[in-house]
């Protein structure tokens, strides 16, 4: 799989242009963060790459084939990438969850046991009570427990590209470290995964490599630590630090390039018990 | 004043959403509301606001019950709340005429609407977004589109449901100061928030774990107890965790901290 933008310029009808002549190239099983201020065009770049804007000018390659020529044949293509959006009422329309989730299985011919087994592990996976959950409208759920289910409903056709716009906005702690666990198994398992985020912590945890939009241009596309590795220049572009950064430039600790959690504790660990010994 | 007393709800599967909970709001201070997702707060706040009929006990503002007619007026007078989805909120496609629909709905003489619009906008730095049209704003546009709207009506109490959940780190830092000023012209301020820095500095917070609240306190009470915050399923402060993983591994530090300056003081004390 190599999904490529070459030289997209996106705008809406009288707007500004909200995406400037971008480039970028996403091999596959790459887990990319998206991040830049509010209205810098985050949002847009994942939507164009979904072939929902086709760019006044450029490209959305996808194994060098035109998403947007009419020639490309997309219902492979909605087989092969899934998108869940920032707003995930937008994507509801089924009258419980269980259908909600089959749908996506409903469209790619699965059998009904397959259709079964697989709408069950996506609930599992999560943290839908199958049992408590199953006929619940999906418009009555929680703003959490909505973003979950736009996951499952993401997730149950395995797909290879991810897409997903702010997953973990609303989240709390449990929600947020079981929708972390799971894109680090899927990223395990090979799917390419584009993610949308504001926050720095989440960011470099899960990326390989992040791109900070600003006003619609690529200003960096680099591993988190050279992200985030000037306080100033992130202040700038309103994409924050994350906290062991923040916290190990305080009381200078090199993480060496490893903005991850579980580096930062193994670092203290090594200096504070290096000093008691 | 807000005082709710016993109040329980179940939605028509007969659910218990809220059960038996008693709280007050007290005046000038910001109290915040914590709990995992599906635990009930927005429709505490859906109760509070007579969005939602009670099934059980009373809410009072300012000692008048608000199940009756006087009682509602007061509370649509009183509070504006910026919602979970911004998009729930606007009325018109225009920024401007949007916000100029609840400075008409609260008697605001028309010759100065425009100011108070503009002035509304600055504090959320959409500075000259007057004529922009919602559609065209991003999610954490119109989250800021959202709230300058309730900004820019006098309200004495504001509820801020998950406001900040689209905002970049700079935006949530604005609407934090915005917190703030409200604080100082003695604004009662309501947050429900998952995120940590934006309840760090409430007077108050309220802890709700299966439809119930387990604690309350000051935020330093709250957010280090390591294990009630685990237990209601909440996002752990980044120092607090940091504080427990380095005790399990048998580094203690003196005092557990909150903040990351905090957290970095209690670091170099350890050397």
């Amino acid at each position: 799989m190599q999904l490529e933008i070459k030289h997209a310029t996106v705008r809406y009808s009288n707007s500004d242009k909200i995406l400037d002549n971008i480039d970028l190239n996403i091999t596959e099983g790459q887990f990319l963060g998206i991040t830049g201020k509010a209205g810098c065009g985050k949002t847009t770049l994942l939507e164009t790459i979904a072939g929902f804007h086709k760019p006044e000018s450029g490209f959305v390659l996808l194994d060098g084939q035109n998403i947007y020529e009419k020639r490309f044949v997309s219902q492979s293509f909605r087989k092969r990438l899934q998108i869940v959006f920032q707003f995930p009422e937008n994507q509801f329309f089924e009258s419980d969850i269980w259908n909600e989730i089959g749908f996506g299985l409903k469209n790619i011919s699965s059998s009904p046991e397959e259709k079964e087994r697989k709408t069950i592990e996506a609930m599992l996976a999560v943290g839908l009570d199958i049992n408590e959950m199953k006929n619940v409208s999906p418009f009555a759920l929680s703003g959490g427990q909505k973003r979950r289910l736009a996951l499952a409903c993401a997730i149950v056709v395995s797909p290879e590209i991810l897409l997903l716009d702010e997953p973990f906005s609303g989240l709390d702690g449990d929600g947020q470290n079981q929708i972390i666990s799971i894109l680090k198994d899927l990223h395990r398992n090979g799917t390419t995964i584009l993610m949308v985020s504001h926050d720095p912590n989440v960011l470099s945890e899960v990326a390989d490599k992040i791109v900070v939009l600003d006003a619609g241009k690529i200003q960096f596309n680099d591993i988190p630590s050279r992200v985030f590795a000037d306080k100033y220049l992130c202040d700038k572009l309103g994409i924050g630090q994350p906290e062991t950064k923040i916290t190990a430039d305080l009381i200078g600790l090199d993480l060496d390039e490893d903005l991850t959690y579980s580096n930062f504790i193994k670092k203290l660990e090594k200096k504070y018990l290096a000093a008691h010994d | 004043m807000i005082n709710v007393s016993n109040i329980s709800f179940t939605y028509n599967n007969n659910k218990k959403i809220i059960e038996n909970i008693s709280l007050s709001i007290e005046p000038g201070k910001v109290t915040a509301i914590l709990g995992k997702n599906g635990s009930g707060k927005s429709t505490l706040v859906r109760l509070i606001l007579a969005l939602l009929p009670i099934s059980d006990g009373k809410i009072y503002i300012d000692d008048i019950d608000i199940n009756c007619k006087e009682g509602i007026n007061q509370i649509r007078k009183q509070c504006g709340i910026v919602f979970q989805n911004p998009d729930n909120h606007f009325v018109s496609p225009i920024i401007e005429d949007d916000i100029k629909f609840g400075l008409t709905n609260h008697h605001v003489p028309e010759t100065i609407q425009s100011d108070c619009v503009k002035s509304a906008l600055d504090k959320v730095s959409l500075t000259g977004y007057e004529k922009r049209n919602v559609s065209t704003l991003s999610g954490g546009q119109k989250q800021k589109a959202a709230a300058a709207g309730i900004l820019a009506v006098d309200n004495s109490i504001i509820f801020f449901d998950e406001a900040t959940s689209m905002l970049d780190p700079n935006g949530r830092k604005e609407l934090q100061l915005c917190i703030e000023d409200l604080r100082n012209q003695n604004k009662t301020i309501v947050i429900i928030s998952q995120n940590i820095e934006d309840v760090l500095h409430a007077d108050k917070i309220l802890l709700i774990s299966d439809h119930q609240i387990i604690k309350s306190g000051s935020a330093r009470d709250i957010l280090t107890d390591y294990e009630t915050l685990k237990g209601a399923g909440i996002q752990i402060p980044f120092p607090v965790q940091v504080y427990h993983d380095l005790f399990q591994k048998g580094i203690k530090m003196k005092n557990c901290p909150l903040t990351s300056g905090e957290l970095a003081e209690e670091l170099c004390s350890l050397k």
